[in-house]
């Protein structure tokens, strides 16, 4: 009888020890009665390793006969492969219903296993499980757990954040091909970006059931030592790309894993800015400023030529100001014919202000805007287009800083609360995990800077009105996503947003039952936080005692251990 | 980066400040904009400041709230660990292959 899962490792001059516990951790999973019931085998490809004293482990663990330990199988490569080469001398020996990737000097959780068959036997039709991860220190100690979204397509592109623990169905590997050859480095980026071309959405197992060694030779250490994995990533990113018939081109940036894709902008559209203004004067950086006027000069300054601009202007004079006349002449001065002007003299909603410029706009693509901004990065609209052009995404979402360079807006999170995702913190900074320097998906995005397909704005109805002031971004988000709609937040479309200066409205707390009302236990579920996290904050810290770290120490190599 | 908006009445007012020169207003913006940047770059170093303090907090949280948690495991009498245990195992393991069971029966009495 076949067994369920096959453990496919691909050897290559480990520390012997390493290996032995790599291999015990696998043993382990045997201690589960329906894992032994089913089965497992574990396939070593060595591929011939240098080091005598791995040699020599290699012929003691063929001999060995513990009570309990998997079926074990040991292919002795003649010459040296890669890891590619290996991998797939495994695949091809392996006979389980599953494969499970298993690097020479990780370790599975005892539960490992477990659990994804009890992912697997809930749903017959998952092809691909993974799990979240801890890094395994020098010192035997873990640390750094990284608690990963629900399938994120969109951010396996820039990232591969799904690493270990990956069991996939083999018939659906073989399907793809196994381990492309030459993606030495990133081949299990390259398998899984496949494996998301043909299979069901990924089944994720919020739980740590791997432990990724930190060796000096690891990529968990520091992946700038492989170099051609960087090379290979990008390959593997370009080859999916064109593999879904989307145009872009892939490279590095600062982060090692992390790449930028720029997708080419079909057919020159039209972006139809929408800007609801009162024409509010505040003061930044010192200067008095008229806002709605910076707001479109400052994208009209980036004079990108992949797209065509108009601007609807949604003047609100209320139901007892008017507008002052410099601010319309101004705007006619910036922006000349592609101003439109839509006159809004009804008490403040906000929603219905967004609504009518939407109506008024001939643009295939929306975006909303306040007045209290001004475009930082020069391509930030066409960006934002370059995703929205996917017929499955509903809303793009942008980076927004404070006026001191802090981060307001990286994407909105739900995780028992509603909230922006690392408010506060420095605008340059990475996160946790990269997060705010890849594309990704998230729960949802603030309409201060954000942009639609018109067509898909229109599909969802618009903005709910019934959020005059608050929430009605989340009401937005929600009902995009309702619809079937991924949306995502680019770190590459970016803008200042002066926030409060230009509007004070405070939270109604009837506004926040109606939203909890029209949405009940969903609202705060966010598929893009982890139930690891602790919820009600935007900071990715961790539940209790489960992050792992020590207080105050530093690593063994002398880096500390804060994140 | 600001908008070069030509209105006479505002036109007016920066000549009634600086007398009727073009050169003497253009310097004055000159000055505004020195004077912006030198703003910007030190409210970035506020915002950097600030940003480095959440940071912080953030730590201080996960350090106090393992400390909160360690302090109550230590609390507990032997009697409280094996209940708290017991309550675990039942919660993550005995009542989800429970309900994979039922699930089962349930398909095979459905056929």
């Amino acid at each position: 009888m076949s067994p369920r899962f096959s453990v496919i490792t691909a050897v290559f001059d480990p520390e012997p020890d390493h290996l032995r516990e790599c291999i015990a951790s696998v043993d382990a999973q045997l201690r589960h009665a329906e894992i032994a019931a089913g089965g497992v085998e574990h396939i070593l490809v060595d591929d011939a390793s240098t080091r005598a004293d791995v040699r020599d482990a290699l012929d003691d663990i063929a001999r060995s006969t513990p009570r309990r330990r998997a079926q074990r199988r040991l292919i002795r490569r003649e010459a040296n492969g890669g890891i590619v080469a290996a991998s797939n001398d495994a695949l091809a020996a392996a006979t389980g219903e599953f494969v499970v990737l298993l690097d020479h000097d990780d370790l599975l959780h005892p539960d490992a296993l477990a659990r994804v068959a009890s992912a697997l036997d809930s749903d017959p039709g998952i092809d691909v499980v993974y799990s979240d991860h801890d890094l395994l220190r020098p010192d035997g100690r873990r640390a750094f757990p990284m608690f990963k979204p629900e399938f994120s397509i969109e951010r396996l592109r820039h990232h591969n954040y799904i690493t270990h623990l990956a069991v996939a169905r083999r018939e659906t590997v073989e399907r793809v091909g196994g381990f492309t050859p030459g993606m030495d480095g990133s081949q299990d980026h390259d398998l899984m970006l496949r494996l998301a071309e043909v299979a069901a959405p990924f089944h994720h197992v919020p739980e740590v059931l791997a432990h990724w060694r930190q060796a000096p030779t690891s990529s968990a250490l520091d992946s700038g030592i492989k170099p051609a994995a960087i090379n290979a990533e990008i390959a593997a990113v370009g080859a999916h790309l064109a593999r879904c018939g989307i145009e872009a081109s892939v490279e590095a940036t600062d982060l090692p894993g992390i790449v930028r894709t720029s997708r080419v902008i079909e057919d020159h559209p039209l972006v139809s800015v929408v800007i609801p203004t009162r024409g509010s004067r505040g003061r930044v950086w010192g200067a008095e400023r008229i806002f709605v006027h910076d707001a479109v000069a400052s994208i009209l300054a980036d004079d990108d030529d992949r797209i065509d601009l108009q601007f609807v202007v949604v003047l609100d004079g209320g139901s007892d100001t008017a507008v002052d006349p410099v601010v319309e002449r101004g705007l006619r001065h910036l922006a000349g014919d592609r101003l439109r002007i839509v006159e809004y003299d009804r008490p403040f909603n906000f929603a219905d202000k967004v609504n009518r410029g939407v109506e008024a706009a001939n643009g295939e693509y929306v975006l909303l805007l306040n007045d209290d901004t001004e475009l930082i990065d020069r391509g930030s609209v066409a960006e934002m287009v370059g995703l929205a052009q996917q017929d499955d995404v509903g809303m793009v979402g942008a980076r927004l800083l404070f006026d001191d360079g802090t981060l307001q807006h990286g994407g909105h999170m739900y995780h028992g609360t509603l909230t922006h995702v690392m408010l506060g913190w420095p605008g340059e900074h990475p996160g946790p995990y990269g997060l705010l320097r890849v594309v990704r998906e998230c729960a949802g995005a603030t309409a201060a800077a954000c942009l639609m397909r018109t067509e898909v704005f229109h599909r969802v109805g618009g903005m709910n009105t019934d959020f005059a002031a608050n929430y009605n971004d989340v009401d937005l988000s929600m009902t995009v996503r309702a619809a079937g709609y991924r949306i995502l937040w680019t770190p590459y479309a970016s803008w200042y947003h002066f926030e409060s200066r230009s509007f004070v409205h405070p939270i109604d707390p009837e506004e926040t039952a109606a939203i909890e009302q029209r949405w009940g236990p969903s609202l705060y579920v966010d598929p893009y936080a982890n139930p690891n996290l602790t919820p009600g904050r935007n900071d990715w810290l961790e539940l209790p005692y489960r992050s792992g770290a020590p207080l105050y120490a530093n690593l063994p190599d002398g880096r500390s251990s804060r994140r | 980066m600001l908008a070069a908006v030509e209105v006479s009445d505002e036109v007016q007012r920066l000549r009634a400040l600086v007398g009727p020169s073009e050169v003497s207003y253009e310097a004055l913006r000159r000055d505004r904009d020195e004077s912006m940047r030198v703003a910007r770059e030190a409210m970035a170093e506020v915002g950097a400041l600030r940003g480095d303090i959440i940071d912080l907090r953030v730590q201080v949280s996960r350090a106090r709230q393992d400390q909160e948690y360690r302090d109550v495991s230590v609390a507990m009498s032997p009697a409280d660990k094996v209940l708290y245990r017991t309550r675990r195992r039942w919660a993550t393991s005995v009542t989800p292959r429970a309900a994979i069971l039922v699930r089962r029966i349930k398909r095979a009495t459905a056929r």
